[in-house]
């Protein structure tokens, strides 16, 4: 049996997210294909490339935020409005994630872009910097 | 003859007058004399030319053998001249070959010495271009130590140091950096 290609599975969900349609008989249909075809692994990747569908047509972007602490709720929406202005969509829905790793700043990360502002980046490139240095 | 030579003698022994007076007897007198010239005679005829001849080429003999000595002594003399000056040139030549030879084993030793100095300079000018790079190598390497012990104090500062509030600063500036 041939199967239909991921980004087209991604398209046509996306599609099916657009028309804003009540029918269930899509999703249901992009499950069964991946049954069918035996790529049940390939779920997580099918929702990225959906992920990655949304923020191309820039009707939502979606991804996650690592920081040391929590952001405040003020500080959360200066973030969603950042990520919004560098992709251009219209909606964001962002998960904050706080890491003891990271020393402070954010780290954004959505389906196809990234932007790291945390100090670890800035004391690596310090780093990098002094041992080019002659 | 002899019985003549006898009665002359006899004669002769009688008491001498005249020229005897004075002690000569004339016929003893006559008598050697004319043995003296027989005797000179015969000398002369057989023993003097003869005694001459062998004289003469005794003489002869004596003159080549005094000739040949003079030329042998002469020739000696030659030889011991010509022997002298061989021996001055010899002494000579050696003294030059002495010379020579110590001027060459003095330039080879200057030419030696020259070889092993500008070696000596090489080894060392490679000593210290291999000490440079070694110390310049070290130098990266321990840059490169510093740099991530600076990093590691640094984010252990920070990590202390930087609260909530730091934090907040820290996400608004870094915001405000990208969207300039």
């Amino acid at each position: 049996m041939k199967s239909v290609s991921r980004r087209l599975l991604a398209r046509h969900a996306v599609n099916y997210i657009q028309s804003d349609s009540p029918d269930r008989s899509v999703p249901k249909g992009i499950a069964a294909e991946l049954l069918a075809t035996g790529r049940r692994g390939e779920l997580e990747l099918l929702v990225k490339d959906i992920e990655a569908e949304l923020e191309a047509t820039g009707q939502l972007v979606v991804g996650k935020v690592y920081c040391r602490y929590l952001p405040s709720p003020d500080q959360q929406a200066e973030v969603i409005n950042f990520v919004k202005a560098q992709t251009g969509s219209a909606k964001a829905e962002l998960e904050f994630i706080t890491d003891s790793k990271i020393l402070g700043g954010v780290n954004i990360e959505t389906a196809t872009r990234s932007w790291d502002l945390t100090l670890n980046r800035t004391l690596g490139r310090l780093k990098t910097m002094a041992k080019e240095m002659n | 003859m002899n019985q003549s030579l006898v009665k002359f003698a006899s004669e002769s022994s009688e008491v001498p007058s005249g020229i005897g007076a004075l002690g000569l007897n004339l016929k003893g007198l006559i008598f050697q004399f004319i043995t003296f010239v027989l005797v000179l005679l015969v000398l002369k005829r057989y023993v003097f030319p003869k005694l001459v001849e062998t004289l003469e080429n005794r003489r002869i003999t004596l003159e080549k053998s005094l000739a040949q000595a003079k030329e042998t002594e002469q020739a000696l003399a030659e030889a011991q001249n010509k022997a002298e000056e061989i021996l001055k040139q010899a002494r000579q030549d050696a003294d030059q070959t002495l010379r020579e030879a110590k001027s060459s084993a003095a330039v080879a030793i200057a030419d030696a010495e020259a070889q092993a100095a500008k070696r000596s300079a090489y080894i060392v000018e490679e000593a210290e271009k291999k000490l440079s790079q070694h110390k310049a190598k070290l130098q990266s390497e321990l840059r490169g130590e510093l740099a991530s012990l600076v990093a590691e104090a640094t984010s252990k500062v920070l990590g202390e140091k930087v609260d909530a509030k730091k934090d907040k600063e820290v996400i608004d500036k870094a915001l405000a950096e990208v969207n300039k």
